[in-house]
């Protein structure tokens, strides 16, 4: 009788392997959790490009990509509160839109894996330590920042080259609007002009700085970026209608609030870059592995309605380079 | 396995049809590695070439356009003939149309750039610079294309230089176009070419540089890949590779399979590899099926052999069970076996056989079945015997054992060894009288020889037979008889004595069949025997386990003796016992528990104290036993005894107590009876010991129980009065009646004093007071309890007369002891002659201490109480000073400042410059005066604690600014005051005229105690922490270290000599401290004499909801 048991236990052992052979290791995968960290508001494009991105990647919300938004509505403060919820959901992937919220969410993990995007430099923000870092759990786009604001001068002085000053409104209290500031000053005494720079940290003072600015006292508004003077866009677009004068912006979505120029990235295609990060994430690179991307492309932007309003004639060799003109 | 060590039919063909197995499948896997995997792993190899040419193409494609486009723009000719903008704008085209190109320059002749163009950057004409020592320079202006190496900016972005040449004409070169390409996108397609389940593709340049690869990190730290065999392979072999589908070392140090192609524009190389176990695992996957069918034919060969050989094997058992069966005496059985083959055969052979055999066994079983029945009706007559059936049965067996033998009469006759004679145990047949004329035998008789040699003896014909000496049989009618001895538990005990009136009934040949009578005889006997000692070991165990649970169940000593005695006389049948124990403290030996003894006889057992042989038990801990006492010769018995043993009561090995057990008899007592008494024995002990530690258990407790009330009683209040009282209630319940004192001494006068009594006239006990202090005395000096055995008659005390009146006879003293201190005594008289034990008086030395504790809590709380209410008092009075001493000094000091301030202004008419010095001074020291009174005035309200916290909402830049204000004025030393602060910090909700007191403080003391140098004043919010933190750091005289911990006590400076130089009283940090403390913060300084101070203030914010700073650029 033992034989036969020996025998019997051979030809499961047989059949057993066979079956593992036939059986996939791997079970049915849950949708993937994608944690969103992000101000909204005007940056509402960002994680908007992120999910389009995600869509052509081929995940579809709620069936295979759940995401689990935490929308801070524009305010940095208390964010740490923040990130209990969105790790409780045990994300796969945490994105974070801008610098400080992006710090936020490297103070509160260091094992889930997070993409930054629409962060100036991901340095000397203290949010990675180098490029080459393989077991940072960060990754992500940066857009480039105070570089920008010399080649948005640049062109507004290909469109308006008798331009010899210009008005800059600084939000004094904001740290983006202090460094780009500076930057452009530098640039600006490269080609000899003169930036009139008017320090703002309310409404009020915004509208006082309009007000009390003469007309032909400038020959430009060129928009410095800050939460406050961009709430009042408003404003600066009436200014330079009134006074037929060009209001140069960094994005292109403010040109159908009446800007003249635009010159930068766009934070729709920002969101898509860091979705194409996500993915590779998801399917199971590691960040230090991914290299912190900048963006794709810069664009330029031109409102011919508003060259025809100010009476401005746009050179033939800008709307050619112009990737978006608006008519 | 064990068939592998079977030598069966069975065993033998399964080895041989594993053997064949075996040889198959190593023939099997020899030709699979010899060539089947070898062909496997140059398939992989092919594969694994494919895709490296792929992303080699690929690779080469991107260069190769790049360098078409922009050879394109530099058409011979062309790009010199156009305009500077329009060379620009031709430019910007190549950009607009090929994203990756990042950054484009121009260069003359010469290498100096003409024209830059950035994405980002903004080139005006100072920026451009020179290439003219640049190897792209040079060997574009060679007329050949130059492809940099892959390098990487400030961002991780991998990007590679391009320089081709601007022709003017075909033969001569006028300039360069230099582009930044960006790699990145096409080092995203490379490193999305998937190379089998664990495989990567990377790309290494002409040096063995690493340049992509699907982990971007290891891109980054520039991986110098030379050494590795494959990138060894291309420098050698350029494209090809010669040893496809061997294992090589991967860039990781693992075994892979590995290829590579290499991209032409560049000499670089496409690297593909996929680690060993990846890469084959399809081989592997081939491998593991070819076992499994291997296993499984395993299988199935096993079980066509076990089958196999089942059919032969099985009637080859068939004829061994055959075999077996006429081994066994079964010739009935017959084989049936239909195999048609030799086994047939043989089974017809066994069959014959079996036939033989049956017809030569039958003649036989005839002579055997005679035999048979004559036994079984033996063994019929003794069956009620092997039931080992009660004593009376034997004579039912003699019966029967009658029947059986055919005899006349039969008998079973014991031997008396005293009276060398057989008894009847039980007979039928013989005359009456006739056994017992016949119990006494002549020595040589024929029963005294079958008895003596335990051989049976049988007489045919008994007046014939020489070996019958005495032949009274005859007389009575027997002519043959037989003497069977019977042997008892291995002794022989008897004789069966049967008897016929016919010669010859018993014969020789009988002598078999007698003698198993005789034996079974002596089974049933032996077996009685045993059921008879089986009754008594029951019935002992009973009364063992009845004694057990008796003691078990109860701790009453009375109940159990009662039960020991009763089972004592019901297992051994002796007449009397008795208990005696030992009394533990006298050593007097008491009898306890009695049975079976008149009452004179108890009177008589009384008396016998000690008596002897108790004595000896408990010396020797044995027990002691007279087996046959004559009258009067073993002193300490009644007379009448005549067996007697006395066993020890044991606990552990002390003896206890002795049990005595006695007869009227001489009946000797068993080594069996004695260890059952023992047994007893020790129950008995053990019960003692229990009944005793038992009650002592119930006496503790009540003593800790009762001493738990009072402990709580008189912990409860800090009363004195109340604490006495209940001392005395208390105490009652020990002693009643007894008289209780208690003396304390007088702390001021340290004389004993009367404080209370119980049960005596307090009156009366107060005017003797004085009289009865000796025996106080006696306890108090030796600081331990006192005992005095009559103080009527004691010549230590002093006041026998007294004693006498009230009757008290006995006497405890009991210092009252807390601390060392003693305070007092307890005194405790009887008025009757009163034994204090040494339980008794520790027990109420114990109480006395806890007593004296609380008496001295009680004392220490008066005094508490009252040093309270005065000091009240004191700091009321203090505290109504200072105000209204701040108060009247504050009105006239305003008055002095107010005309002094007027004086100045000329209000009185013009003032020389002196007067106005002198006013400047007045009024200088009018205001510190004046800020000195109302810091006394804070310090008082923060004291009463009248000081509340008023938050407002208030923006923190604003509220610096406004300090700062203040601080604006130059100051007459060389010390510069610096401010850090950011320029938005936020609005917050805070006491603001708090904070500002205490930062003003800080600043003011930075400035006073620095001589040169600066003052540093900075905020920092930390809105993760929810905190602000204000530091003012200064470069003064700083503090020593063990200063420190003071500085913040009221009215202190850091030392006399500094009070001296620098002024003040000293309670700004007190203030500044307490003000903090309100707003929920804290203050800290670090300090080094010498070198400054540093005092950081962190207070809590609730900071309001504000817009935060992202948007636009990144945030």
């Amino acid at each position: 009788m033992k034989s036969h048991t020996f025998a019997s236990v051979l030809v499961l052992l047989a059949i057993g392997m066979a079956l593992m052979e036939r059986t996939p290791a791997a079970a049915q995968a849950r949708p993937a959790r994608v944690a969103i960290l992000t101000p909204a508001q005007s940056l509402s494009a960002v994680h908007e490009g992120l999910k389009e991105g995600l869509a052509r990647l081929g995940y579809k919300d709620g069936k295979n990509i759940t995401y689990i938004v935490e929308d801070t509505n524009g305010s940095s403060s208390n964010l740490a509160y923040r990130m209990p919820k969105l790790l409780a959901a045990n994300p796969d992937v945490l994105v974070a839109v801008t610098t400080v919220h992006a710090l936020t969410a490297k103070r509160a993990t260091s094992t889930v894996p997070i993409v930054f995007a629409w962060v100036a430099d991901p340095v000397p923000a203290g949010l990675i330590a180098g490029y080459s870092d393989a077991k940072s759990n960060l990754t992500g786009v940066a857009a480039i920042g105070d570089s920008l604001m010399g080649k948005r001068l640049e062109v507004l002085l290909q469109i308006v080259p008798k331009a010899k000053r210009l008005l800059a409104l600084v939000a004094t209290t904001e740290g983006v609007a202090v460094s780009a500031i500076r930057s452009l000053e530098t640039t600006a005494k490269k080609f000899g002009v003169k930036v009139v720079r008017r320090d703002v940290t309310t409404e009020d003072e915004v509208k006082n700085a309009l007000r009390e600015t003469d007309k032909g006292s400038v020959d430009a508004i060129f928009h410095v970026p800050s939460t406050l003077v961009r709430a009042r866009m408003d404003l600066l677009v009436k200014k330079a209608m009134e006074e037929r004068m060009p209001l140069a912006v960094h994005e292109d979505t403010l040109l159908d609030w009446g800007a003249l120029v635009s010159y930068g990235p766009n934070p729709r295609l920002i969101g898509m870059q860091a979705a194409a990060i996500v993915d590779k994430i998801l399917r199971g690179a590691r960040p230090g592995q991914i290299p912190i991307e900048t963006p794709d492309g810069f664009f330029l932007g031109i409102n011919l309605k508003v060259a025809k309003r100010i009476g401005l004639k746009i050179p033939g060799e800008i709307l050619e380079r112009a990737d978006r003109l608006v008519e | 396995m064990s068939f592998l060590r079977s030598k069966s039919i069975k065993g033998r063909i399964l080895k041989q049809l594993l053997l064949a197995i075996g040889v198959v499948a190593a023939i099997f896997i020899s030709v699979w590695r010899a060539s089947v995997e070898p062909a496997l792993r140059a398939d992989v190899g092919r594969r694994q070439k494919e895709i490296a040419q792929r992303a080699a193409d690929q690779i080469n494609e991107f260069i190769e356009s790049r360098v078409q486009e922009l050879g394109a723009v530099a058409e011979i000719g062309r790009f010199w003939e156009m305009r500077a903008e329009d060379q620009k704008e031709a430019l910007y085209r190549v950009m607009k149309r090929d994203p990756q190109v990042r950054e484009i320059a121009v260069t003359d002749a010469t290498g100096q750039e003409v024209l830059r163009l950035s994405r980002i950057r903004v080139f005006t004409q100072a920026d451009l610079i020179s290439h003219a020592q640049e190897k792209k320079f040079h060997q574009a202006m060679k007329g050949q294309v130059y492809i940099g190496p892959v390098s990487h900016g400030s961002t991780a972005e991998p990007f590679i230089t391009l320089a081709v040449p601007i022709r003017f004409t075909a033969a001569e070169i006028r300039g360069v176009i230099i582009a930044e390409v960006s790699l990145k996108t096409l080092w995203e397609s490379v490193s999305d070419i998937k190379v089998g389940r664990a495989g990567r593709l990377f790309v290494v340049d002409q040096n063995g540089t690493l340049i992509a690869h699907p982990d971007y990190s290891k891109v980054l730290l520039g991986l110098d890949l030379s050494h590795i065999d494959e990138v060894e392979e291309m420098s050698r072999f350029g494209g090809d590779d010669p040893n496809v589908g061997a294992v090589q070392l991967g860039m990781d140090g693992e075994p892979v399979l590995t290829n590579h192609a290499v991209i032409p524009e560049t000499r670089w190389g496409a690297i593909v590899e996929e680690p060993v176990e990846t890469a084959l695992a399809d081989v592997k996957q081939v491998e593991r099926l070819a076992l499994v069918v291997f296993v499984l034919t395993l299988g199935g060969a096993l079980a066509f052999g076990i089958i196999f050989s089942l059919r032969i094997a099985r009637p080859v058992r068939q004829l061994e069970q055959g075999a077996k069966l006429i081994a066994q005496g079964n010739l009935e059985q017959k084989l049936d076996i239909r195999t048609g083959d030799e086994i047939e055969t043989l089974a017809h052979e066994f069959n014959t056989m079996a036939e033989a055999l049956k017809e030569s066994r039958e003649g036989l079983e005839d002579k055997i079945a005679e035999r048979t029945r004559d036994l079984s009706a033996l063994y019929a007559a003794m069956a009620p015997l092997a039931s080992a059936s009660a004593r009376d049965l034997l004579q039912q067996v003699v019966e029967r054992l009658k029947k059986a033998t055919h005899a006349d009469a039969a008998a079973i006759r014991i031997h008396d060894q005293e009276t060398k004679s057989f008894f009847s145990a039980a007979h039928i047949g013989f005359p009456s009288g006739f056994i017992e004329t016949t119990r006494t035998v002549q020595e040589g008789s024929a029963i005294v020889r079958a008895f003596a040699t335990g051989e049976p003896i049988i007489i045919a014909d008994i007046a014939e037979d020489p070996r019958m000496t005495v032949r009274k049989q005859l007389e009575v009618g027997f002519k043959s008889c037989a003497y069977l001895p019977l042997k008892v538990s291995g002794q022989f005990r008897g004789i069966i004595h049967l008897a016929s009136r016919e010669s010859g009934c018993f014969n020789d040949d009988k002598t078999e069949h007698l003698t198993a009578v005789a034996r079974q005889m002596g089974v049933a006997m032996e077996n009685h025997e045993l059921f008879e000692q089986s009754q008594q070991r029951a019935r002992e165990e009973a009364a063992l386990s009845s004694i057990a649970m008796a003691a078990g169940q109860s701790l009453e000593l009375d109940k159990l003796f009662g039960v020991t005695l009763d089972k004592i006389v019901e297992v051994t049948w002796r007449e009397r016992v008795n208990i005696r124990l030992k009394d533990r403290l006298t050593g007097e030996v008491k009898l306890v528990a009695y049975q079976g003894f008149s009452e004179h006889e108890i009177e008589e057992l009384r008396c016998m104290t000690p008596h002897p042989p108790t004595e000896r038990v408990f010396y020797t801990g044995e027990p002691v036993v007279f087996n046959n006492v004559a009258e009067g010769r073993v002193p300490g018995l009644l007379h009448r005894t005549r067996s007697v043993a006395w066993i020890p009561i044991k606990v552990e090995s002390k003896v206890v107590g002795a049990l005595g057990v006695s007869d009227n008899q001489s009946r000797p007592f068993s080594p069996n009876e004695v260890r059952l008494l023992e047994a007893i024995g020790s129950i008995l002990g053990v019960a003692t010991e229990n009944a005793r530690l038992f009650g002592e258990t119930i006496r503790n407790l009540e003593r800790i129980r009762a001493l738990r009330e009072i402990d709580m009683a008189i912990t409860s209040t800090l009363n004195l009065k109340s604490v006495i009282r209940v001392l005395l209630e208390k105490m009652d319940l020990f002693l009643p009646n007894a008289v209780v004192t208690v003396k304390l001494i007088n702390p001021s006068t340290g004389e004993l004093e009367p404080v209370a009594c119980r049960n005596i006239d307090e009156q009366t006990w107060m005017e003797q007071r004085k009289n009865l202090t000796s025996l106080s005395r006696i306890a108090l000096d030796r600081k331990l309890p006192v005992t005095l055995a009559d103080i009527q008659t004691d010549p230590r005390c002093a006041e026998r007369e007294f004693a006498r009146e009230q009757r008290l006879v006995s006497y405890l003293g009991v210092p009252l002891v807390a601390k060392s201190q003693s305070l007092g005594v307890i005194g405790f008289f009887t008025r009757q002659k009163h034994s204090f034990d040494d339980e008794e008086i520790e027990f109420l030395h114990t109480l006395a201490g806890q007593s004296a504790v609380a008496i001295q809590n009680a004392q220490l709380y008066e005094q508490t109480k009252q040093q309270a209410v005065e000091l009240e008092k004191a700091n009321k009075a203090k505290d109504e000073f200072l105000s209204v001493t701040s108060h009247e000094l504050r009105t006239p000091l305003n008055v002095v400042l107010g005309y002094s301030q007027m004086l100045k202004e000329g209000m009185f008419g013009e003032i020389v410059p002196e007067q106005e010095k002198a006013l400047e001074t007045i009024m200088a020291r009018s205001r510190d005066q004046l800020t000195m009174i109302n810091s006394v005035l804070r310090v008082t309200q923060i004291e009463a604690g009248a000081v509340t916290v008023d938050r407002e909402q208030t923006q923190l830049t604003e509220f610096l600014d406004e300090i700062r204000s203040g601080y604006g004025i130059p100051l007459e030393k060389e010390v510069a005051i610096e401010w850090q602060y950011a320029s938005d910090l936020p609005m917050i909700e805070i006491d603001r005229d708090k904070l500002k007191h205490v930062l003003e403080n800080l600043i003011n003391n930075a400035i006073k105690f620095t001589e040169r140098g600066k003052v540093l004043i900075s905020a920092l919010h930390m809105p993760e922490l929810g905190v602000l933190k204000f530091t003012v750091t200064d470069t003064g005289v700083g503090i020593s270290k063990e200063k420190i911990p003071f500085i913040f006590e009221m009215f202190h400076q850091i030392d006399s000599s500094v009070t001296r130089k620098y002024e003040g009283m000293g309670i700004g940090l007190y203030i500044a401290k307490k003000f903090t403390e309100l707003l929920g913060g804290s203050i800290e300084v670090e300090s080094e004499p010498g070198r400054g101070s540093r005092f950081t203030v962190t207070v809590p914010v609730l900071e309001t909801d504000r817009k935060s700073e992202h948007e636009g650029a990144a945030g």
